[in-house]
């Protein structure tokens, strides 16, 4: 089996793995970290050293690091937080149709809560046009969410030109980071970002874990969503998982110490897969042919219906959408808002590659794919 | 998804797919490939029997694996065993899911399809084996 869907998980990296384990067998960390004692100071100091490499990846302080169970936790509590302790100044957001689901739906709980939402529409690139959200914000406007990254194409939105533009309006940036992390240098300070959505296991950590990061001299609080605890600052109570955090610090380190490295890598080897996929007949490439990151590459097949692609790829583990949206036969809305119609968009397949994949399984996954599509347009009937 | 042993060796090594080679063969279609699903079928019929049957498919694994176990029932049946066929039958057989039973309507409509074909292209006074 080809292993090419990290944007849905990265395997987990063998050193993190090891030191997890290590912190789980060692007698010194098992205590709870919230504990004033010798051994919950212990276990303690191995969140904060986490904390710190966490904050380093986003290029914020340790401090703003709020853990959370996962990327779609921080994108409830970033947006549906923020709003909420936003409210008495306006109750109006932007986003966009192309986002994750946990953002959109994020953001539709507010709509049912009586929040005004601008859904923004995306060019058939993918892009957001910053001049669009510039438009979209208004007196009462509390929040801007957009992500970095997007998880079904790859496409890179100018965060620094949207930072930009919301700071003048004094209105805070939600981004959703996790397709960036460990792909894409990432500067919240710079860039001018408030409050950033990360996950431990796109970019080599354990599943289960994931932060909000915010800029503390920007946003003081948001309100939390859980209630019962002082952890984290009281933003999200919960006893901390001193393994899964640890893990994610390591995983974080080793992405920030590789950023130089690997994606330039992972990206020679993703143009050897496009140049391969775009050469059948039939197939061409999903969102800006450039602005994209270096791990993902998502094609539509003419001719081939989509149910019947992912089987004919069986030996490639790769998704027709968001591995969050499986589960229904419904075509992915974010092809659709690139022009797709509902069968082209039911016939798309995501490439998307990591620290792991080598030039064999890029050669071996091309040689699939023309292989499948071949023997699908020769069943099926003339035009 | 998983998929049947049944399904996946139809799919995979379809044994009736089309074109037939030589003659005059009759042809009938059914489905619409934008909607998901398109199916042709094919076949050669002497002396009031399928001498031969073929299909091409544009749909799911489910659809493609209905096609070849109906040409593969077919193949050297009577055209009025063809007639009374249901494809319906084939879904205990395939084990499709329920969301899947309404494609072998479109199988069934292009397998009708091409016997309406073969009746309005025979001679005047019927072909044999036509009831």
């Amino acid at each position: 089996m080809i292993y090419l869907d990290h944007a849905a998980s990265t395997p987990l990296d063998p050193q993190v793995a090891e030191s997890m384990a290590a912190v789980m067998r060692d007698p010194a960390l098992q205590a709870n970290p919230s504990s004033s004692h010798a051994p919950g100071r212990a276990a303690r100091a191995c969140i904060e050293a986490a904390r710190s490499a966490v904050a380093t990846l986003a290029g914020a302080t340790p401090a703003g690091v709020v853990f959370t169970s996962g990327a779609t936790e921080a994108n409830n509590l970033g947006i549906i937080g923020t709003a909420r302790f936003r409210a008495v100044r306006g109750r109006h957001l932007v986003t966009s149709a192309a986002e994750h689901a946990s953002v959109r739906e994020a953001c539709r709980c507010l709509e049912r809560e009586g929040w005004a939402v601008t859904w923004l529409e995306c060019g058939r690139d993918g892009l957001v046009d910053p001049a669009a959200v510039a438009a979209a914000i208004r007196p009462d406007t509390t929040l801007v969410s957009l992500m970095a990254v997007n998880n079904e194409t790859g496409v890179v939105q100018d965060i620094e030109a949207l930072g930009a533009l919301c700071r003048q309006r004094d209105v805070p940036l939600h981004v959703d980071a996790v397709q960036a992390a460990g792909r894409e240098p990432i500067d919240m300070r710079r860039e001018q970002v408030d409050l950033l959505s990360l996950s431990a296991h796109k970019f080599g950590g354990p599943r289960g874990v994931g932060a909000l990061v915010l800029d503390t001299d920007r946003v003081a609080r948001i309100q939390p969503l859980y209630h019962g605890g002082a952890q984290e600052r009281g933003l999200r109570p919960g006893t901390l998982p001193t393994h899964q955090l640890h893990g994610m610090g390591v995983a974080a380190a080793i992405a920030s110490a590789r950023l130089p490295l690997d994606p330039p890598r992972i990206a020679a080897l993703r143009t050897r897969l496009e140049e391969r996929l775009l050469a059948v007949s039939g197939v061409r490439l999903n969102g800006h042919a450039t602005r994209r990151a270096c791990h993902i590459a998502n094609v539509t097949v003419a001719g081939v219906e989509g149910e019947s692609l992912q089987l004919a790829l069986e030996e490639i583990a790769v998704s027709a959408g968001s591995a969050c949206d499986s589960g229904n036969d419904d075509p992915s809305p974010v092809l659709m808002l690139l022009g797709l119609d509902r069968e082209a968009a039911r016939s798309s397949v995501r490439f998307s590659l990591g620290v792991s994949t080598t030039a064999e399984e890029i050669d071996r996954a091309a040689a699939v794919f023309e292989h499948a599509v071949s023997h699908l347009r020769r069943l099926a009937p003339a035009a | 998804m998983e998929y049947p042993a049944a399904v996946r060796d139809a799919f995979f090594h379809p044994r009736h797919h089309g074109p037939l080679a030589g003659g005059r063969n009759c042809r009938g279609t059914a489905g619409d490939s934008g909607a998901g699903e398109r199916v042709e079928f094919e076949a050669r019929i002497r002396d009031g029997r399928i001498d031969a049957i073929a299909f091409r498919a544009y749909g799911s694994p489910w659809v493609i694996a209905a096609c070849e176990r109906l040409a593969a029932a077919l193949t050297g049946a009577a055209v009025a065993t063809a007639r009374a066929c249901e494809p319906s039958a084939l879904a205990a057989e395939l084990s499709l899911p329920p969301e899947k039973r309404s494609s072998l309507l479109t199988v069934q409509d292009a397998l009708r399809n091409c016997l309406v074909d073969w009746d309005t292209t025979q001679p005047v006074g019927g072909p044999p084996g036509r009831p």
